[in-house]
């Protein structure tokens, strides 16, 4: 399999569109659920996955199997983009609380499996919240990781992973999904 | 609490590794279009400069075909007057050197140069320019000589017992007064000739009329064509001033510190730039020259960074509590408060990055408009490089640039566009357009590509024009 995956990341450097095709359908899953999670409200998920991936064809060039896994490394690209595009919004465009909880999530929380489920309430977490919690949680960065990413201090990012914990923890709650219970404030 | 805590982080890690539900092949369909839509824009982004070199391009041949059919006929004039005051002291002299050839000698006017040679010469010097890449150069002992190709006229010259010129058959295309060229059918200049116009036969012909030339000092007619082509090509020094604003592109290296770039994108703004150049050049050929030199390039640039802070403050003298005494007399009780306060940070520095660098062009003069245009490309090399002020490192620390970017490692390479205004006949002024393009590497897995855009003043000395 690895042979494989290196004869298509070599077909991705010379541009072949087939070996892009592949090196898509072998990676896009994945990739999505990154993008559901770190994608500022406002954009679409999916638009998210496609700009990364043209970034993924522009630089594989300069990926190096030797250092690490073509998963994190696009993993990473696709992060960045997210945030990229949560900078660019004014502050004003961000919400920064609300503890109601969100319309649709109780329809969409039935009848799925658990991690979709915890996808779709991650998802309708707040931005910054939801990156940062991502980031920390999932990413496992430090607080002083994710304030160099996100130019935040580090004690905005350690209230914000609080709150949003918090805010996880009420929604489930009231969705009644004892699976999730035992999310914990720091 | 530590099985939940165990639980929540599995369930993390599976999140992790969760792959959502998506349609692929629609996904793909999007995604290739996109692909195509990108790979369209830059085509059209690379078509627009070739279409616009090609249409300069084609100008620029346009135009120069236009003076050089004015210059054609302003020069055939002249000669018709050259012609005509010269028919006066024409003379017949030595017809035994011509009569070894096949020629009739009484139609062959021949005439002494001595007299006209430097009239004649200065005529023709006049020329050389716009005529030099008509012309077949034929080598000499001793100079140089070519033959325009201004009348399209035939000469044939039979030799039979010339040894030096052994039944040579040639066409030439050469000038000819009018009193030459409208003769009549035994004329010299036979029509109905073979069209090759070798360059062995050329040299034949050179050969007879350097013969003529070197007894007597006297040539044929066909001679005020012949041309020195041994004009020396001028060395020039260029000095030029530039300001202009640079644009900055960030790309990263490795994923190490994209945190880091994607904040220097976000701080980090280009404010001018200023520069200017010295260069030593020498036309190499026809309309175009080298120059060597150095060259000098000041960036300035700003960073600026907001973010929020939160600091306690303390308040003195602040009603910490209200209470109603057993009298009934209500009493506040006074002291210090602290407060908390939210405010936003905003730190602005500047920096500046100068550049010493030996330089390289390779130019082109051209004609738009009848103006003369200079066109040039140039490669330079820092030889020095200075770099002043603060910016943030991976540590969130304030780092000198030059402890970050390394000096040496980048070329710079640009083009100059410019037009010129003759102020004298060793001295122009020019007003152009350069841009300039470079890569500044760093030693944190990121390249900083900087593209400068700049208007250019400057003056060329020609030293012996």
């Amino acid at each position: 399999m690895k042979l494989h995956l290196e004869d298509i990341i070599n077909g991705c450097r010379q541009g072949h569109r087939k070996s892009q095709k592949l090196l898509f359908e072998y990676l896009a899953g994945g990739l999505l659920t990154v993008s559901r999670q770190y994608t500022p409200k406002g954009f679409d998920p999916k638009d998210n996955l496609q700009d990364s991936f043209i970034k993924i064809f522009d630089r594989i060039y300069a990926f190096d199997m030797d250092k690490g896994s073509i998963e994190a490394w696009a993993r990473r690209i696709v992060i960045n983009t997210a945030l990229d595009k949560l900078k660019k919004r004014s502050i004003d465009e961000v919400v920064l609380e609300y503890d109601d909880l969100p319309l649709l999530l109780e329809d969409k929380i039935e009848a799925t499996e658990d991690l979709e489920q915890l996808m779709h309430i991650i998802e309708q977490l707040p931005d910054g919240y939801k990156q940062v919690f991502c980031l920390y949680e999932i990413e496992g960065y430090s607080h002083k990781e994710i304030a160099d990413q996100l130019n935040i201090k580090e004690a905005t990012s350690r209230s914000q992973l609080n709150k949003s914990k918090q805010l996880l923890r009420s929604w489930v709650i009231k969705l009644e999904l004892p699976v999730f219970l035992n999310i914990q404030p720091e | 609490m530590l099985e939940n805590n165990k639980t929540w982080k599995d369930k993390m890690s599976q999140l992790k590794g969760h792959a959502s539900q998506i349609d692929l092949p629609l996904e793909w369909d999007a995604l290739e279009s996109r692909m195509e839509k990108r790979k369209r824009r830059k085509v059209i982004f690379w078509l627009w400069p070739l279409i616009l070199a090609l249409a300069i391009g084609s100008m620029y041949f346009y135009s120069s075909d236009e003076s050089d059919q004015k210059n054609l006929k302003k020069d055939q004039a002249e000669h018709q007057t050259i012609a005509t005051d010269k028919e006066k002291g024409i003379t017949h002299e030595n017809g035994d050197q011509l009569n070894k050839s096949n020629v009739n000698l009484d139609q062959l006017q021949t005439f002494h140069v001595k007299k006209e040679e430097r009239s004649i010469n200065k005529t023709e010097e006049s020329r050389y320019e716009h005529t030099s890449f008509k012309s077949n150069s034929i080598s000499k002992s001793h100079q140089h000589l070519s033959i325009n190709t201004y009348t399209n006229i035939e000469v044939e010259v039979s030799a039979e017992n010339d040894e030096k010129i052994k039944k040579n058959k040639f066409s030439v295309e050469t000038y000819l007064p009018d009193f030459l060229t409208g003769d009549s059918e035994e004329s010299i200049l036979s029509r109905d000739v073979s069209p090759h116009a070798s360059l062995e036969s050329m040299k034949a012909l050179s050969s007879l009329l350097g013969d003529v030339e070197s007894q007597d000092r006297i040539i044929p007619y066909l001679m005020p064509v012949i041309v020195p082509q041994n004009k020396l090509l001028p060395f020039f020094t260029d000095i030029r001033m530039m300001a202009g604003r640079p644009v900055y592109d960030y790309v990263n290296v490795s994923l190490d510190n994209e945190s880091l770039l994607n904040t220097r994108k976000l701080q980090e703004r280009p404010l001018e730039f200023l520069g200017g150049r010295w260069t030593l050049g020498k036309e190499v050929g026809h309309q175009w020259y080298v120059s060597l030199g150095m060259s000098y390039a000041r960036i300035n640039d700003r960073w600026k960074s907001k973010q929020l802070d939160t600091f306690d403050i303390i308040l003195n003298n602040q009603v910490i509590e209200t209470y109603t005494n057993q009298d009934g007399v209500v009493t506040q009780k006074t002291g210090t408060k602290q407060s908390r306060q939210i405010v936003e940070l905003t730190q602005t520095r500047y920096s500046a990055s100068e550049y010493l660098a030996g330089t390289i062009s390779l130019g082109r003069y051209f004609y738009l408009y009848k103006i003369r245009w200079a066109m040039e490309g140039n490669l330079s090399l820092p030889v020095y490089t200075r770099f002043n002020g603060e910016v943030l490192d991976v540590d969130g620390q304030m780092t000198g640039l030059e402890q970050i970017y390394q000096p040496y490692k980048t070329l710079q390479y640009g083009i100059h566009t410019s037009c010129l205004y003759p102020v004298s006949g060793n001295l122009a002024l020019y007003g152009g357009y350069d841009y300039n393009f470079s890569r500044l590497s760093s030693d944190l897995g990121y390249l900083r590509k900087q593209h400068i855009h700049s208007l250019s003043i400057g003056l060329k000395y020609f030293i012996n024009h």
